[in-house]
Parts: C-alpha cells; structure tokens; sequence
C-alpha cells in the first residue's frame, strides 16, 4: 500500500512535467498544471484511504463483524481520514521532492503557511469525497465500487486541476464554482500570478464544512437503510 | 429469579423483494421472548425459520418493522454502542480480513474494542494458545482451513470479554475432536464467567450438552420455548428416550 504513495504520484508528475517541457507554456502556465498534479495525487491517497476503510470490509466480507464493535459511525471516519492525511503527506512530500529535482518548481513558493493552507483543502476535498463513496456503497452495494475511482476523475474536468475554471463553459464552471476544491486551487494559484475570484479560501472552507455536514447526514441515513433491508448481512455473506 | 439480558417484544422483520423490491417477505412475525441472564440459550428451527434474522437483530446488524428490542434493559437502537461494547459474535463460515494475519485480525477487533497495549497483547496470546492457534499465528486468513477459520472466529468473538456471546453455529465445519474442544471452550467459558450465550445450531447434541433453555422458531414464529428437559418430556410418550433430534422432528415437521 506504501508503494502508490510514491508510484502514482511518480507517473503523474514525470508524465504531466514532459508534457510541459514538450508545451513549454511559461512560468505561470507550469505553475496552473503543476498545482493540479499535487492536487490530483494528495486528493486521491486521502479519499482512497476513507473510502478503502469500508471497502476493504465489503472485500473480506467481514462488515457485520466491524458493525457489532462500539465504534461509532464519524469515529469510523475520522481515524480513515486521519490515516488518508498521514499517506496523502507522504505523496505531498515524495511530489514536492520529484518536482523540485526534476522540474526545479517549489511547490512552497507561496510560502509555508498558504501551502499548508492549500494541503488542508485538499484533505477537506478527500474526506468529502471518500464519504460521498461510502455513502454509494451502503447504498447500491459494491456496484458502486467504480466510483471509487471515477470520482475524483469526473472532479477533474469541472475543478480546474489543469486549468482555470474560467475556460470551461457557463454550465461547467457552474458546477465548479459549487465544488470546494475548485476554490483552494485558485486560492494556491493566486501565487503565482494567476486571477482568482475573491475570498477564495473562506468559499472554499464554507463549501467544505456544508458539504462535510450533509454528507455524514447522508450517511447515518444510507447506514440506517442498510440496517433496514439488509445490506450489511448480504455483504458479510 | 435471574434478571433478562434480552427482552424482545412483538419484533416483525420483513425484507423487500420481487421488482423494485415492491413485495414483503415476512421473515419473523410478532416474535416476544426474555433470555435470562447467565443462560447459554438454544435459538432453534429449520433452515429459514429466522434464527439469523433473530441474532442480527439483536445485535443491531438489522433493524425490525416494528416492537422492541432490549439488551441489559437498553434499547439495542437508540444505545446502540453501549450494547455493542457489551457483545460479540462468532459466526460459522466466518470471514474477515483476508490479507491479515490470524494475530492481526485479532488485533485489529481488539481495538475495535477498545482493547490496547499489554492487556491486548495478553489476551490475543492467551486465546492464540486456548483455541491452538499458535502454529497459525502469522497465517494469512484466507490461507487457513475452514475449522481454523472457525477457531479464530470464536478467538475473536471472546477478545472482548463480553458479556453477551452470539453464537451462530458455531462448530459449522469442525472435526469431532475439535468441535468437542469447542464446546468444552463455551462451557468452560460460560461456567468462569457467567457469560450469557445466544447459540444457534443444527447440532442437537450441541443443545443437550450446552443449551439451559431453547426456543424454536419455524417460519419467523416461535412454537416453542422451554428448557431441553422439559421439552423432551412432551414428546416422551412417542418415544421412549427421545433426544432434542426427536422434539425438533416433532416441533417442525
């Protein structure tokens, strides 16, 4: 498991960086793709943690034996989010060093406070999306298990991980301006020169807190649905 | 008199089935019993009669249409932590972490638990060597045979200490000799700590040798409920030393 905290990463950075090299599209430009390459690899070891917590359980059929312990749903959560922090450090520091040695980019730049500041988005980003799988799985079983991956890919496109939201079209970057993680990056990029919409980081904190309180609602609902036709019998079976 | 540990009063569960899950399937229907404290309690009945159901409910793995449940005189819903920290379960054909180790699976329930440093460390070697696990300590799970399986199962069912014991079937799958330990395990388990045990089995020389009281459920009622004793003597005038074989032929067919 200690191997696609620097693996993934790895490939992501050098094939993203020959691109740029092979583009050469000017500091501020690097700056825009790079920041979403660090975006892309921290979000998904973080969400990948939260939503492998429940689906490692779905794997081994092992849930009714975790669901009967007295560990209570948010607990659940915070010590997988808690471990996806510690990982999506370690592929934060493994990215930092491969751009700084290969393609001589400082991720912290901006300084150590605003990066940390970024980082925490991202973490925020990761326990909302690794909650909104888990909420599929107690709800449509392990059918939904491709959303473990897909998700972060459809954020992709609509968050501006390569590019600024302002290139997409109006009904895209609507659906951006709704996503947390959209904010965090352009308050990253501001940094660097880009424009950014104004008080990025509290619409991106706001977002966060909203979206983190409806998705454990949905939650306790989606595991009190389970309980009521089964689910995690049939998933133990 | 002892106090009741459960106390479940009219439950009803039925799941959703057909297309678009639009249909009920009934699979307890207005079932009311008390298990007393201190009693290993025989949950029996042909297969789909709702012995599961009735365990899963119990323990909160599935929640009833309607009535109560009750453990330790707490609803098993609206407490559901504080029951959870009271019981534990060992069930036949048990699966759990597939890639971990039969120590680290134990571990990781422990903690489940709340169970941490030496006290988790003692117990996970004190139930390594009850149940013989010691030659498949750092065996991956899903390398072990199925009564190995089962050792560990009931290993971790007891990593807690609790108070309240599940067991549903619990020697599915063991040889003679060690489904004999295992019952020896739960006797001797139920005698040194007054333990409460809900045991579900198809074995009947299971519930004559361990069971202070059964009940009988057949297509989610209960038809009978007494102790072994007094439910052989119902059937003793049709045979002459009947044995729970012959009350469970009696009462299900």
């Amino acid at each position: 498991m200690m191997a696609d905290v620097v693996y993934w990463p790895f490939i992501a950075v050098l094939s993203i960086g020959f691109m740029l090299a092979y583009l050469n599209p000017g500091a501020r430009n690097v700056s825009v793709v790079l920041s979403g390459v660090i975006a892309m690899s921290v979000l998904q070891t973080c969400q990948l943690d939260v939503s492998y917590s429940l689906m490692f359980e779905m794997w081994s059929k092992s849930m009714k034996h975790t669901v009967v312990a007295p560990v209570s749903g948010r607990h659940y959560l915070l010590g997988a989010w808690l471990f996806g922090m510690i990982r999506a450090s370690l592929t934060f520091a493994v990215i930092a060093v491969f751009i700084r040695l290969i393609f001589k980019f400082n991720i912290a730049a901006c300084g150590v406070g605003p990066t940390l500041i970024f980082v925490s988005g991202l973490f925020l980003s990761g326990l909302i999306v690794g909650m909104i799988i888990i909420v599929l799985l107690y709800t449509f079983g392990m059918r939904a298990e491709i959303a473990t991956w897909s998700i972060v890919s459809l954020l992709l496109l609509v968050c501006g991980i390569y590019y600024p939201v302002s290139v997409l079209p109006a009904s895209l970057r609507a659906i951006g301006y709704s996503i947390p993680l959209t904010y965090f990056l352009e308050y990253y990029r501001g940094f660097y020169g880009v424009r950014v919409v104004p008080d990025a980081l509290a619409k991106g904190y706001i977002l966060s807190a909203v979206y983190i309180v409806g998705f454990y609602l949905l939650h306790y609902l989606a595991v009190r649905r389970a309980k009521r036709i089964g689910t995690i019998l049939k998933m133990s079976e | 008199m002892a106090a009741n540990v459960i106390e479940i009063d009219s439950v009803t569960k039925t799941y959703p089935t057909g297309f678009m899950g639009r249909k009920r399937k009934l699979v307890l229907d207005n079932v009311s019993l008390n298990v007393p404290e201190g009693v290993i309690y025989g949950v029996l009945g042909p297969n789909g009669a709702g012995k599961t159901t009735l365990l899963s409910l119990i323990s909160n793995l599935i929640s009833p249409d309607s009535g109560s449940i009750r453990v330790f005189g707490r609803d098993v819903t609206r407490h559901a932590q504080y029951v959870r920290g009271m019981m534990n379960l060992c069930s036949g054909n048990p699966n759990f972490m597939w890639s971990m180790s039969v120590s680290e699976n134990l571990s990781f329930y422990a903690r489940l638990y709340g169970i941490s440093g030496a006290t988790r460390r003692r117990r996970i070697a004190d139930l390594i060597e009850l149940m013989e696990l010691g030659e498949y300590r750092n065996t991956r799970y899903d390398e072990l045979s199925t009564g190995t399986k089962q050792r560990v199962a009931l290993a971790k069912s007891l990593i807690s200490e609790p108070k309240l014991l599940f067991l549903d079937e619990p020697t599915l799958g063991l040889d003679p000799y060690m489904a004999i330990k295992m019952r020896g395990i739960i006797r001797d388990t139920h005698a040194a700590r007054g333990i409460t045990i809900l045991l579900t089995t198809h074995y009947m020389r299971e519930v004559e040798e361990l069971c202070g009281r059964v009940v009988f459920l057949r297509e989610g009622r209960v038809i009978a409920e007494d102790t072994p004793g007094e439910l052989m003597k119902k059937v003793e005038f049709k045979v002459a030393q009947p044995t729970m074989e012959d009350v469970f032929l009696e009462l299900t067919q």
